[in-house]
């Protein structure tokens, strides 16, 4: 069975991207436009794998990533995060927000589905 | 009762259009029921027979006397002709000519006037539209004359039916102002109000093909009310029909922007006008010359963006078809795709190198309106697979001043935020800085207030050393912005005064290095006369957003496009040094440019040589040599280091 993957990303064009690249690879896409969306998702959708945005409008990625984090319910889907500001202290931010793991925009695919394929159950 | 009678010849004559030509063969018949009383003084006599006007061919009865009658209330001449005829005789006669004088001017003074107050129906748009399939400009302001202009250059052939509340005569200055670039274009102007459903109906909207809605005034609220109400009743009229016209519609404030969608029931492109302008601002502080490359990309009329659908596309990868296309620079991909019951185009900016494209995949390219795309031989195409970020300083602007405050400062500044890595420190010199505080505190919206430091402070423009007080050499960016709060002085005006203080300033402190400065002006004219100034850009807000808004309306799908061009964290046009990208001083094949480029996962759109000219979508066959100073014009995803 397909394994369902929630994106969370307000930029409609990387969101087209990636859900088309990630759906041709064979993966259930769903997708969320800020992180408060994406939060919703995942409790109604119980994806297998996030990947969060960072910058997010509404919730930021590293809120919403936190909070994903301190539900039970939630903690055990694991989160990958992306962020077009490629920092050091972005990437210590993420994890330490809690994500699983960290990737840059532009996405370089085969790398994002090792990071991806390494998480999932 | 003759008051009586006069108050129902005056009820008739205003609300009956008919009504003076009824008077007239109510008037001519009694004239001529008189004139037939001559019958009864002598008319068929002996002795008026005698009279060469007077006829008896049908025995001399009621025939020949209305006949006669008639006679002489057409033809004053026929008076003559009763010569020798008894007095009574010719006193009817002379009765009836009189009378016939008078009615005959009457009738042509109807008639003068019904063709005067056609005439001037048509002057002032008060005619009904019966068209098929033509364009149709719902509103009109400093806009309006460009987006004429630009769809003279695409060849429209339509008719376009121009709607507005506003006098014509100013509609007509504009198009008497621009005859020559709107050469060829058949434009009907309408006065009526935009917001009515009966001027719709009249000015053919169902009808109609395509639709732009513009604002009516820069006034905001009022404006973009109109243009809500405007919407609402298209989206209704369109209803249940198999194909409704393509529309556009241009909203001043970007908080309206939500509720015009809901209006347009999401299925068209909608443009807020402010947000565009922070946006387009915010760009060209980051990239000195931004608005001329937007500008020639989109301004000139010479380059087109389109969609190409070559054969054997599946699983090439998106690199191999960027570097094997010629005539036209390959920006991105499209495919369709159903959301929610809703076909639509989906359309994306410089995909990643490696993408490989699929069943449904179409290109988005960018070429000149007289080229075709061209696929070169396969060694041209070269697969790139991986790629790194291109190693320089990004540019990132810690500290702005803005000279004068409009209603865009809190949107501009909110952009400048986003674009912002860190801490933002902007200075605001305007005229009232306790109002225009507080009217930013009241429009600021965004979340991020702990990196803006924000400081207003007093400037007048009548005293020179204010300026100087400010050392705008200081800053990284300078923005001058379009005061239009007095309607009495011309905004551009204001912002030329500006830009010459700054050169004076520059010139008598002896600076070689100066801030770029990004000027708002509402007329290109304007740019002209500022080039001996500091501006690096000027964002003339009514030619650029006009060519977005007349390609929407061809074209919705490039809606995605546009906001991506100018949104912070997506896709930019950047604008960097030729050595990144080849070596300087030497020949080089612009494919092999387009390559490099593709390994930082970028587009070449083209090049800017530091003579000052720009080369969009060159030939990648041709070699070009650079010079420090020349610049590659590239899409590329933003990058925050």
């Amino acid at each position: 069975m397909a394994h369902k993957i929630l994106i969370v990303e307000d930029n409609e064009m990387n969101r087209d991207m990636l859900s088309r690249r990630l759906t041709r690879k064979g993966y259930e896409v769903t997708i969320a436009e800020d992180g408060a969306i994406g939060l919703d998702r995942m409790r109604s959708d119980r994806p297998d794998l996030v990947l969060m945005d960072m910058g997010l409008p509404v919730k930021d990625g590293w809120t919403a990533t936190s909070e994903a984090k301190a539900d039970p319910e939630l903690a055990s889907i694991p989160i990958i995060a992306l962020t077009a500001h490629a920092l050091e202290a972005d990437r210590i931010k993420a994890l330490e927000a809690g994500a699983d793991d960290f990737d840059t925009k532009p996405v370089n695919l085969s790398g994002l589905l090792e990071k991806m394929e390494a998480l999932l159950p | 009762m003759l008051k009586k009678v006069g108050y129902y010849l005056f009820i008739l004559s205003t609300t009956s259009r008919f009504f003076p030509y009824l008077l007239i063969i109510g008037l001519t018949s009694f004239v001529v029921l008189i004139g037939m009383n001559a019958y009864f003084f002598g008319l068929f006599s002996a002795e008026a027979l005698a009279a060469e006007g007077i006829d008896n061919v049908f025995g001399g009865g009621l025939v020949d006397s209305i006949w006669w009658s008639f006679k002489h209330l057409l033809d004053p001449g026929a008076f003559s002709e009763n010569y020798g005829a008894p007095v009574f005789v010719v006193l009817f006669a002379l009765f009836n000519s009189v009378m016939g004088l008078i009615i005959t001017g009457a009738l042509i003074g109807f008639i003068v006037s019904a063709i005067q107050t056609a005439m001037a129906n048509a002057r002032v748009g008060a005619a009904t539209v019966r068209e098929e399939g033509h364009y149709l400009i719902l509103g009109w302001n400093r806009k309006g004359a460009a987006i004429l202009t630009l769809l003279a250059k695409l060849n429209v052939q339509e008719r376009i039916v121009v709607l507005t509340e506003h006098n014509l005569e100013s509609l007509r200055t504009d198009l008497r102002q621009n005859a020559r670039e709107l050469r060829g274009l058949r434009v009907l102007p309408v006065q009526g109000a935009i917001g009515s459903s009966s001027e719709l109906r009249r000015v053919a909207s169902r009808h109609a093909s395509h639709v732009l809605l513009l604002a009516e005034s820069n006034s905001g609220a009022q404006s973009d009310l109109t243009t809500i109400k405007a919407l609402t009743l298209l989206a209704a009229a369109s209803e249940g029909r198999a194909k409704s016209a393509q529309l556009v519609a241009e909203i001043v404030g970007k908080d309206n922007v939500g509720i015009a969608q809901v209006a347009a029931k999401n299925s068209h492109p909608i443009v807020s006008s402010s947000d565009f302008i922070s946006k387009t601002m915010a760009q060209c502080a980051r990239y000195p010359g931004y608005s001329s490359v937007y500008s020639e990309l989109f301004a000139s009329g010479e380059f087109v963006i389109d969609i190409f659908s070559p054969s054997n596309l599946e699983g090439v990868l998106f690199s191999e078809v960027a570097t094997a296309i010629n005539h036209a620079v390959v920006l991105g991909i499209s495919w369709h795709q159903e959301r929610d019951g809703l076909a639509r185009r989906v359309s994306v900016l410089n995909p990643e190198p490696d993408y490989d494209l699929g069943e449904g995949d179409e290109l988005i390219v960018l070429r000149r309106q007289n080229q075709v795309p061209e696929l070169l031989a396969g060694q041209n195409a070269v697969a790139v697979e991986q790629t790194s970020a291109l190693s320089l300083e990004r540019p990132n602007l810690s500290e702005a001043l803005v000279i004068v405050a409009n209603q865009n400062l809190a949107l501009m500044i909110g952009e400048l935020l986003k674009h912002a890595a860190a801490e933002l420190r902007v200075v605001v010199a305007c005229r009232d800085a306790v109002t225009e505080e507080r009217s930013f505190r009241q429009r600021f919206s965004s979340t991020e207030t702990d990196r803006l430091t924000i400081e207003f402070v007093e400037f007048d423009l009548a005293e020179s050393s204010g300026l100087e007080r400010l050392s705008p050499e200081s800053f990284d960016v300078i923005f001058v912005s379009a005061d239009e709060s007095e309607a009495f002085i011309d905004a551009d005006s204001r912002t030329m005064l500006v830009l010459f203080l700054l050169q004076e300033l520059k010139a008598k402190r002896r600076l070689d290095a100066f801030p770029p400065v990004v000027a708002e002006l509402l007329d290109s004219e304007s740019r002209d006369l500022c080039l001996d100034t500091p501006m690096t850009d000027a964002v003339v807000s009514t030619e650029l957003l006009s060519i977005q808004l007349a390609q929407l309306v061809r074209d919705p799908y490039l809606e995605t496009l546009y906001n991506e061009l100018l949104n912070a964290g997506g896709i930019e046009i950047g604008i960097r040094e030729a050595m990144h990208y080849a070596d300087l001083n030497q020949s080089v094949e612009l494919g092999a440019v387009t390559q490099k480029a593709l390994e930082f996962n970028e587009i070449v759109l083209g090049f800017w040589k530091s003579s000052g000219q720009i080369v969009l979508s060159p030939d990648k066959r041709l070699s070009e040599e650079f010079e420090p100073g020349d610049r590659i014009i590239v899409l590329a995803q933003q990058v925050y280091l």
